[in-house]
């Protein structure tokens, strides 16, 4: 029973309360720019959460064995390798893809939310649940990008996944594809996120302290 | 004293381990996917060959090499005949390499260019940019000038200079001269 209410409560943590990119604020650097398109989201949504799951694996199953004054050197060969291992398959299987994410690839080497997970959980927890966290803030991270590459593509090309929409009758806003347009989409993403966590949380509370205050009203009834 | 070249030891022999361990893992999944890419590239490189001399049924790399330039590939037709080369050369532009491929005819003369990679501004590889910028390089021989053989994009100067660059370098070689 605990360990179900483990896997579900992270997944929930990975999208929403502590989402990499919306919440914690780290990757932000591919976020702004691979979300041109929701198709290169998607892609470098995946292609990164697929590297932070085998890495925080690894260097979970390492925890012991990597001494401590090197780790964060043997952290980074580990995800650099299995970067470059993604990055030959991409090439091989995807080259639509890896073409148009270009040098994005690479950079999923220094991307925060890998080496944040690893120093955070995968070193200082078992495997599976390491495993866990990684698919779990991976998820995240290709949900806020697909999430912010929605808004872009649409208002910013007048396509959706590279379908056109609306035909010739709009003018796409072109700043929106370009960095200003990133940066400023990806703020106001960010405020109506938290503004909508944060009333959850209220009204959760609210809620919370209504129970209580019956609860004290039953027993004093009772008494 | 022997405490400490213990310590000493075991961290080096740590990275050792893992990184052979993990240049093994690359270097099994480059192995995996070479071919792959290899056809991939060659794919690419054969589009590019084909837009030049239509008539283009195989090529083949060419015993001509210059350390200006990274490839030279002759083209031949159905019947094996040679219908003329192309170069594959780089300059630096804003923002990285630029690669170009450029189709050079038996006289020397450039039947077209074609730029196979860069991390320039997006519009480099747009059709706009091929009917513009690109076809001024069409019928050049012998070398190029940014401002007197061919004029520069506007707006992007040092994305031009590097394309021109990258085509002088390709006509440095003096393919088909002189033949």
């Amino acid at each position: 029973m605990k360990k179900n209410n483990f896997y579900l409560s992270h997944l929930k943590e990975g999208i929403l309360d502590k989402n990499p990119v919306l919440v914690q604020l780290i990757g932000m650097c591919p976020t702004l720019a691979t979300t041109d398109t929701v198709t290169k989201a998607f892609g470098m949504g995946l292609a990164a959460a697929a590297v932070l799951a085998f890495s925080n694996l690894f260097i979970s199953l390492l925890r012991k064995f990597i001494p401590k004054q090197v780790r964060i050197a043997s952290y980074i060969v580990i995800i650099s390798g299995f970067v470059t291992a993604v990055e030959m398959l991409m090439n091989a299987y995807l080259p639509a893809l890896y073409e148009s994410l270009g040098i994005f690839i690479p950079l999923i080497v220094v991307n925060c939310i890998i080496l944040a997970r690893a120093e955070a959980f995968a070193s200082k927890n078992s495997p599976l649940p390491s495993l866990w966290d990684g698919i779990c803030m991976g998820l995240g991270f290709t949900f806020a990008l697909v999430l912010l590459a929605t808004f872009r593509e649409i208002l910013g090309c007048g396509s959706f996944c590279g379908i056109s929409l609306f035909g010739d009758s709009y003018t796409p806003i072109s700043i929106i594809v370009s960095a200003p347009g990133a940066f400023i989409m990806l703020g106001t993403l960010i405020a109506a996120v938290n503004k909508v966590m944060s009333k959850a949380t209220k009204s959760k509370k609210s809620k919370e302290a209504k129970e209580e205050k019956n609860k004290e009203e039953e027993v004093a009834i009772n008494v | 004293m022997k405490k400490n070249i213990l310590y000493y030891v075991k961290i080096g022999a740590s990275l050792l381990i893992i990184c052979a361990f993990m240049a093994g893992l690359v270097s099994g999944v480059h192995t995996l996917t070479k071919e792959k890419i290899d056809n991939y590239n060659a794919e690419k490189r054969a589009v590019a060959f084909r837009e030049f001399f239509p008539e283009t049924v195989s090529s083949a790399l060419s015993e001509i090499t210059s350390e200006e330039v990274n490839a030279v590939y002759e083209l031949y037709d159905v019947d094996g005949e040679l219908i003329g080369y192309s170069v594959d050369a780089s300059a630096s532009g804003y923002a990285g390499l630029v690669n170009v491929m450029v189709g050079i005819t038996k006289d020397g003369e450039i039947k077209g260019i074609k730029v196979i990679s860069h991390t320039e501004t997006k519009g480099l590889t747009s059709e706009e940019t091929a009917n513009g910028f690109f076809s001024q390089f069409r019928g050049k021989k012998g070398s190029v000038t940014l401002g007197t053989d061919v004029e520069a994009m506007s707006g992007a100067t040092i994305s031009s200079k590097a394309v021109t660059k990258a085509v002088q370098k390709a006509l440095s070689l003096n393919i088909g001269e002189g033949e």
